[in-house]
């Protein structure tokens, strides 16, 4: 008999659904190691630096629930302004329950390596599912304040000035956009209409009832590798009362909302995470990028007019260059390629590439993940991130911190660890970074199950040292020792048209033939907030020029600064001050 | 008049345009097939065979509701009643009213059905969300017919459907036992242990598939991007290169190729163009060759090639994200915006990557095969 038949009779849906984005692409072959020496040395510290208290975060071996699963973040803040990096860390709880002494802590450094617990003499205890932190001086008094989000009720916190901080949140107008079940994401303050006044800009992740989320196994969305796990994002409402807010700073302490006004407003559309404010463009305003987990991402390009424009699509930045969503967690900000733009690196889920965004200077990015070689690793679910150069030889290096959301997944397949190595890689100057493992510090090998990160010179030697949030452990600080005679620079703004931390403001920095930029920025990484001292290798060079674009639309030129110094500039003054640190011989060196 | 005055087969002749039409078919020109047997349908002197003939050619050249008309035209034995029975259901099949499938060949109660149209009826359960019926059609014909490969490839198919790899692993394995020498068989096979997490196993099904059948893509492409899903880059590239030496025509094996490429070299742009020239001149319409031609392309800044591939990518399948992402992009920096806006509205929620979606594409081919006759 003819046949004539010419459809397909079945038609297997084959890619099934998971609550994460993720392409399941397997770790690639990584190239050759170049041999090359790495100046950079990290040592885990945090023991003997006194930060032995742990982050609480759900369940250790089992997580129910999303919940318990996304972690939160820590900050490099001088909140007593004597010029030594102090340090906050955030935590969650326990469905059920915490540990006696579980709170959020600040620890005050000592200045010899060690940090004293502050926490319940600064009024900062506080006992909840913390998300993420961002600081800024939102009342422009010379304090660092520090906004945290949380599942339910955000808060504010209000710098005295005295070593304490008064929770502002109600007086600040700020505790309207929450309720019970909303879960507030990244933050950020930015002055986003150039009144010299901060802004605040908070992301939201998903509207979580613990009495209607469903069960591990009971649906697509709760099941990874065939194994029943928490459920979401996918499958779970977003934000709530919308995808993002905007509040309007007036002036007097207090914020409106401006949401709407602002064209931020309507369907919540995705799983906001980290919010990274930035000048992306280069016309003096500044934009406001959010990582989306399992939902594109967002540019909000400035209409320099009170709105916003949303374009992260367009601009290349929302998905991976064949147009997929990816679980976007951390964001870092910073100038790989030496263009003098600030190009863009967000993290993303296991089996799957971390995307490394390179900017035009008029945002419009182009995605070299794969032509940098970082598309090579696949193999964690990765968050924390910076672009920031650890062995000062000029060129920025990428640092992730990584870790499983389903710790139960390992027992049955061994492939998908909870606790992750650090993921370093170094910057080879030609466009490309190779992966290093012990050649950086046996820190870096170190296993945890870790979320935010923090950039910054906690010791002031002059290199990046990095605190990091691990999942119901103490976090860790990675100190770094760096061998070698590379120089570095250090550029402290103070405001003064501009806000007066002087968050937005980008800087470029010229130094043996090339130019990097980078910007002051209230929260990054994921969940987190750097060190606002802008760290700047200059490799061999011995001085360097600093051009700075400040927030209010001034810029300013600084010639030929004298390296290895820490360059404080206030706005509309000049340099006010040049610190140079004393180098310090590493334990044991 | 409506015959050809000019033409020298008589009006009502139908054995002349059967086989005119029948030649047309073999080249695949199915409209003008149809024209010429459109010519027959007004005659009242057609025999009832010829008229159920006639039914027959319009089920080939794609006109199924043409078909099942005339088949309703003629007594229900007409060729015999098994096979009229069998003729009308097809054409149901294809008009995808699977229902009336079911009806059509369960009418006849307790009468036992022939092989193809028990695997109709199988597959036209399956379709409807019968799963258990599907399953005790397909199992009762393999117990009465144990040498129907169609009805394992069918019951494999419908394991991994219903999502019982393990068991359709080793339902083909059983069949593969059966039938070793048969290609078919062992892709679909290795495709049933890919769907099961087996990846070892389903290559050495590939493998044997190309053992056999040494000029058949499909197993070769399945083998190569399994090696590449696992990272093995250079793996699948020479196996790429080997089939093509062997003289392996595969646009799917080009594109990957290409990808292979990239990954080993993300600059080696100048040979994965090559490679995609090569998939575009095999297949003019592959959708991923297009779309990662078009994204090179607008790397380099080359915005009108760019387009060019990439709206030509999105037109064939507009649900395609990096076609539709990255015309979006390039629309975008020619600063064609209203157009650049209207796409990234549908790029709202996304598929899978390129390779992946191709890979499923073809283990989805694979495990569909079975329900050609």
């Amino acid at each position: 008999m003819l046949s004539y038949l010419c459809a397909s009779a079945f038609a297997p849906r084959l890619a099934a659904q998971t609550g994460m984005a993720s392409r399941g692409l397997s770790q690639g072959p990584k190239p050759a190691p170049s041999g090359r020496p790495f100046a950079a040395h990290f040592t885990d510290v945090a023991a003997s630096a006194g930060l032995v208290s742990p982050v609480i975060y759900g369940g250790v071996d089992h997580k129910d629930y999303i919940l318990e699963a996304d972690g939160c973040g820590c900050a490099f803040i001088d909140y007593d302004n004597d010029g030594w990096m102090d340090i906050f860390v955030l935590t969650g709880t326990r469905l059920t329950g915490a540990p006696p002494g579980t709170t959020n802590r600040l620890y005050k450094n000592n200045r010899d390596g060690t940090f004293t617990d502050v926490t319940e003499k600064a009024g900062l205890h506080h006992l909840g599912w913390a998300s993420s932190v961002c600081v800024g001086d939102y009342d422009n008094d010379g304090n660092e304040d520090l906004f945290c989000t949380y599942y339910g009720e955000n808060k504010l916190y209000r710098n005295n000035g005295d070593g304490t901080f008064t929770d502002a949140t109600e007086q600040a107008g700020l505790s309207v956009a929450s309720d019970k079940f909303s879960w507030g994401a990244g933050c950020s303050f930015v002055d986003y209409d150039r009144d010299g006044r901060l802004d605040l800009f908070i992301s939201n992740y998903i509207r979580f009832d613990l009495s209607t989320v469903p069960k591990p196994g009971d649906n697509p969305n709760c099941n990874w590798k065939g194994i029943p796990v928490n459920c979401g994002p996918r499958g779970l409402p977003p934000g709530f009362p919308s995808h993002h807010v905007l509040f309007h700073n007036n002036g007097d302490g207090t914020f409106t909302d401006a949401t709407e006004k602002a064209s931020l407003s309507g369907p919540a559309q995705c799983y906001g995470m980290t919010v990274v404010a930035a000048d992306f463009d280069e016309d003096g305003w500044q934009d406001i990028y959010v990582a989306c987990d399992s939902t594109p991402s967002r540019l909000y390009m400035n209409n320099r007019d009170g709105t916003f424009r949303e374009e992260g699509i367009l601009r290349g930045v929302a998905l991976n260059d064949e147009g997929e969503e990816q679980s976007g967690m951390g964001v870092g900000i910073g100038d790989f390629s030496l263009s003098g733009h600030l190009d863009l690196i967000k993290t993303h889920f296991v089996e799957d590439t971390c995307e490394l965004f390179q900017n035009d200077g008029n945002a419009n990015f182009s995605d070299a993940t794969l032509s940098s070689r970082i598309g090579t690793e696949t193999s964690y679910t990765c968050w924390g991130v910076g672009i920031i150069d650890l062995d000062n030889d000029g060129h920025p290096d990428i640092f992730i911190v990584a870790g499983g959301v389903y710790p139960e997944v390992e027992r049955k397949l061994p492939r998908y660890a909870d606790k992750c190595p650090r993921i370093l890689f170094r910057n080879l100057g030609n466009g490309t970074f190779e992966e290093l493992g012990n050649e950086a510090g046996a820190a870096i090998m170190e296993r945890h199950s870790s979320r935010g990160c923090a950039f910054g010179d906690f010791d002031n030697d002059g290199d990046i040292d990095i605190l990091i949030v691990n999942m119901n452990e103490p976090p860790s600080l990675l100190r770094n020792d760096i061998r070698g005679n590379h120089h570095w620079m250090k550029v402290m703004l103070i405001g003064t048209l501009s806000n007066r931390s002087a968050i937005g403001a980008r800087v470029l920095v010229y130094y043996g033939g090339k130019v990097q930029a980078q910007a002051v920025t209230s929260q990054a990484s994921f969940y987190s907030a750097n060190d606002k001292r802008l760290h700047f290798g200059l490799g061999s060079a011995v001085v360097a020029s600093i051009k700075i674009f400040w927030p209010s639309g001034q810029s300013q030129l600084l010639e030929n600064e004298a390296a290895d110094h820490l360059i404080t500039v206030v706005e509309g003054k000049g340099v006010v001050s040049r610190d140079n640190f004393t180098r310090k011989t590493p334990a044991g060196a | 008049m409506w015959c050809s005055p000019q033409g020298s087969t008589p009006a009502c002749d139908a054995q002349n345009v059967f086989r005119l039409a029948g030649a047309e078919l073999k080249r695949q020109q199915y409209d003008q097939a149809e024209r010429d047997l459109d010519r027959l349908r007004p005659c009242k002197t057609l025999s009832p065979i010829d008229r159920f003939n006639l039914g027959w050619l319009y089920g080939r050249a794609h006109n199924f509701q043409k078909a099942l008309t005339e088949f309703n035209s003629v007594n229900p034995d007409i060729p015999d009643v098994k096979t009229h029975r069998y003729a009308i259901a097809l054409a149901q099949f294809e008009l995808e009213d699977y229902k009336a499938v079911v009806e059509t060949l369960t009418s006849t109660g307790d009468q036992e059905l022939d092989s193809d149209s028990a695997n109709l009826l199988a597959v036209s359960y399956s379709k409807q969300g019968f799963y258990p019926q599907s399953y005790a059609v397909l199992t009762g014909e393999i117990e009465r017919h144990p040498d129907d490969r169609i009805a394992y490839l069918n019951l494999v198919t419908l394991l991994c459907d219903v999502g019982k790899p393990a068991d359709a692993v080793q339902l083909a394995d059983k069949a593969v036992s059966i039938f070793p020498h048969d290609a078919e068989m062992l892709v679909v096979c290795g495709a049933a242990h890919t769907l099961a997490g087996q990846v070892a196993e389903a290559q050495t099904k590939f493998q044997a598939a190309i053992d056999v059948s040494p000029l058949n893509g499909s197993p070769r492409f399945l083998l190569a991007v399994s090696e590449y899903k696992e990272g093995k880059y250079a793996v699948a590239r020479d196996q790429i290169v080997q089939a093509i030496r062997l003289g392996v025509k595969d646009a799917d094996l080009y594109y990957l190729l290409a990808e292979t490429i990239l990954r080993l070299d993300p600059s080696n742009t100048q040979d994965a163009a090559t490679d995609l020239n090569h998939a575009i001149a095999v297949n003019s319409k592959h959708v991923q060759a297009l779309s990662l031609r078009g994204k090179l392309e607008l790397q380099r800044h080359d915005l009108k090639d760019a387009v060019r591939d990439l709206e030509l990518a999105h037109s064939i399948d507009p649900a395609f994200a990096g076609a539709t992402y990255n015309l979006a992009r390039a629309y975008f920096v020619m600063g064609r915006t209203a157009e650049a806006d209207s796409l990234s509205k549908q790029l709202a929620s996304s598929g899978s990557d390129a390779v992946n979606e191709l890979n499923d594409q073809k283990l989805e081919s694979a495990l569909g095969l079975q329900s050609r006759q």
